[in-house]
């Protein structure tokens, strides 16, 4: 970890000799024949898992650092952020087809990639979301840098409090989310920050609702819930109904609507990539919070609000290219500061030090090609799986018609497993089936499970802030108030609940 | 098209379970606040918060629902979903999914999907697809998961039993 200062000064002292080099390095490594075949194995392997429900870019990242252990450190890093930039991508594929986000950050995708799948449109929005991928990743990786010098200094501006609050603005978030009842939704939400009070307070160490069972001792794990909420109860509701996914509509030829859908948005994939961005260089928020955010954003400033939800190209669009830009941002604090930026690069952050790297000023310096491997292949990883999406969205979109009779079981096997990679515990298969039930009930009610992942996801960076914040002020509950950039996310946060009030105010004046 | 009466259960169903869904997630929170009592107060402090404010949210949405701001019972509109629903299916699945849990626990992850998809397409679709679909599920779930990926090891039931493991 570094000053702002210094980590300036790391950068003023590069000379454009060791630039040079570094970046011949690492041109050399990418694209060296071994280095190729990594890099296109990779990819495919970071789309594959990725479009596994549960199974995301940490997951991934974490399972290959054994594997790649042994590989020279720019080898390594090349497999590393090629997986990476596939994981994105292929969490988007069954967002999109199944509405099951393989990932978290791709939950905002399912709002109006799924209700196109069921219109028989999988393969554009699929295509939509591997152009918008990656060029929110390309503009990601760009603005990092290009920035990196300027906006150090604003990821450490961040205190435990302003992280509160941004987790704050992150479940408020759910009001403007939600398509159906707020009060619902909201519930839903509150329902998913209670259950990660169960197990040890990370901060005051203390064992809260556990059932006198050492499993939940280290809390409820996000992954199988994930694929219960989602994977399981979209199978259960297909089976129940009988159907596929898509009942009507024509797969060829789709796709190109979706590209020239997101090249005709270039403002939406802009503006939310700049978004995702920005808020990726926030440490530890990680990308659920840019995804919702970039969809709101587009949502409210379109001329006809009401599409979205129902099936409009843009959700997607805006989602995917804030998704992937976020990695980016999230590079800034991970490669300058030694802070992970999202979980995907904490998993990074740890293979680092694995290969004797540190990262922080020193890395900008002494290990340049290494830094310069991993933003070389992270692109060339997102240009290729904008190439697979487009090429291969007519395939994908194929699993739309799959019927449920063979589409069930396949899900099924794929969700067992999964929830048993991640932590090798048999009871979380088992808790996996119990979200499955609870996740199918939501849907049938029509209640978000977005809303319940939100507050999973970011209830327990609520809780660890909100007593940090207090042990550093020793108690004082002023400090939540104390400094401008607290005082700008409440009114964030203020100003994103008000917008449900609005939107009814304004069909009140429409009627 | 359900026959009305047919329609009528339905919405009845859909109201039963929203009924058991809030019950559920105030006996979830109502039990927290007896639990708290034996925790420490900065330990205790925002699961109690959060439970206070999420039953007061379902007080309103309570109330709402009696003055009528939302119609339809506590459903938001029960008969919107188009698709019929057979909830018997719906159960059949979870059972399903109950099977694979089991055998995967007891032979191991990928023979119990090998046994279970295998099944499962036999019973629903056609043979000849089991034949196809159980074996190239399982071959795919084995190459990524234990070679690719390195799959933790677990040892099934019958491994434990026999004294051997399986893998995956």
């Amino acid at each position: 970890m570094g000053s702002p200062a210094g980590i300036q000064l790391t950068l003023l002292l590069i000379d454009l000799a060791q630039f040079e080099a570094a970046a011949a390095t690492a041109f050399a490594t990418v694209f060296s024949p071994i280095g190729l075949a990594f890099l296109v194995g990779a990819t495919l392997l970071g789309v594959t898992v990725g479009s596994i429900p549960g199974l995301g870019g940490p997951v991934a990242l974490s399972l290959l650092i054994p594997v790649t252990f042994e590989l020279d450190p720019k080898l390594a890093f090349l497999v590393l952020a090629a997986t990476l930039g596939g994981v994105n991508f292929g969490g988007s594929i069954t967002a999109v087809l199944l509405n099951t986000p393989g990932t978290a950050p791709n939950a905002a995708t399912t709002f109006d990639g799924f209700p196109l799948a069921t219109q028989g449109r999988g393969a554009e929005a699929i295509a939509a979301s591997a152009i918008a991928s990656g060029a929110g990743a390309l503009l990601g990786l760009s603005l990092f840098v290009v920035l990196l010098p300027v906006l150090t200094p604003v990821a450490l501006a961040f205190w435990s409090p302003e992280y509160f609050w941004l987790a704050v603005v992150g479940i408020a978030t759910i009001a403007v989310a939600s398509d159906g009842s707020v009060l619902d939704d909201l519930i839903a939400g509150g329902v998913g920050i209670a259950l990660t009070f169960h197990g040890v307070s990370t901060v005051t160490g203390g064992i809260r609702y556990t059932a006198g069972t050492q499993y939940l001792q280290s809390g409820v794990p996000l992954v199988p819930a994930i694929i219960g909420l989602f994977a399981i109860a979209q199978m259960v509701e297909l089976f129940a109904t009988d159907t596929t996914v898509a009942d009507g509509g024509s797969i060829a030829g789709d796709r190109l609507r979706g590209v020239k859908a997101t090249l005709t948005r270039w403002p939406t994939v802009i503006g939310s990539g700049v978004l995702g961005w920005a808020i990726g260089v926030v440490p530890g928020v990680g990308g659920t919070v840019a995804n919702f955010v970039a969809y709101l954003q587009v949502k409210e400033r379109s001329d006809d609000p009401e599409s979205f939800g129902e099936g409009n190209i843009a959700g997607v669009i805006a989602s995917e290219a804030a998704n992937d830009a976020k990695d980016g941002g999230s590079l800034v604090p991970t490669l300058a500061l030694g802070i992970p930026g999202s979980a995907s690069t904490a998993v990074l952050l740890s293979a680092f030090l694995l290969h004797g790297l540190t990262p922080g000023p020193l890395l900008l310096s002494e290990g340049l090609d290494v830094v310069f491997v991993v933003l070389l292949a992270l692109v060339c990883s997102n240009v290729l799986t904008s190439a697979v999406g487009l090429v291969g969205s007519p395939v994908f979109a194929k699993v739309t018609r799959v019927p449920p009779s063979i589409l069930l079981p396949v899900v099924f096997g794929l969700a067992v497993i999964g929830a048993f990679a991640v932590r090798g515990r048999a009871a979380d298969v088992a808790l996996m089936a119990g979200f499955g039930l609870l996740g199918y009930a939501m849907r049938r009610l029509d209640v978000s499970r977005i809303a319940l992942v939100i507050g999973l996801v970011l209830g327990g960076l609520v809780e660890e802030n909100f007593h940090r914040s207090l042990q550093i002020s020793g108690g004082d509950y002023a400090i939540f108030v104390s400094r401008p950039l607290s005082i700008a996310l409440i009114v964030v946060s203020l100003v994103v609940l008000a917008i449900p009030l609005r939107r009814a105010y304004r069909g009140m004046l429409s009627e | 098209m359900l026959p009305p009466s047919a329609d009528r259960l339905r919405i009845r169903g859909t109201q039963l379970l929203q009924y058991g869904y809030y019950a559920a997630v105030v006996a979830y929170l109502g039990s927290w606040a007896v639990l708290a009592r034996a925790y420490r107060p900065d330990t205790r402090l925002l699961p109690v918060a959060v439970a206070v404010g999420i039953l007061g949210l379902v007080a309103l949405r309570v109330a709402a629902t009696r003055v009528g701001i939302v119609g339809g019972g506590l459903a938001t509109d029960p008969t919107s979903d188009t698709r019929e629903t057979d909830t018997r299916r719906a159960l059949v699945a979870f059972g399903w999914l109950v099977g694979l849990v089991s055998a995967a626990v007891v032979v191991g992850f990928v023979p119990g999907i090998l046994v279970v998809v295998t099944a499962f397409v036999a019973r629903y679709d056609r043979p000849r697809r089991a034949a196809v679909v159980g074996p190239t599920t399982a071959v795919a779930v084995y190459v990524l998961f234990v070679l690719l990926l390195d799959l933790p090891p677990y040892d099934p039931v019958v491994a434990r039993l026999v004294g051997g493991g399986f893998g995956g």
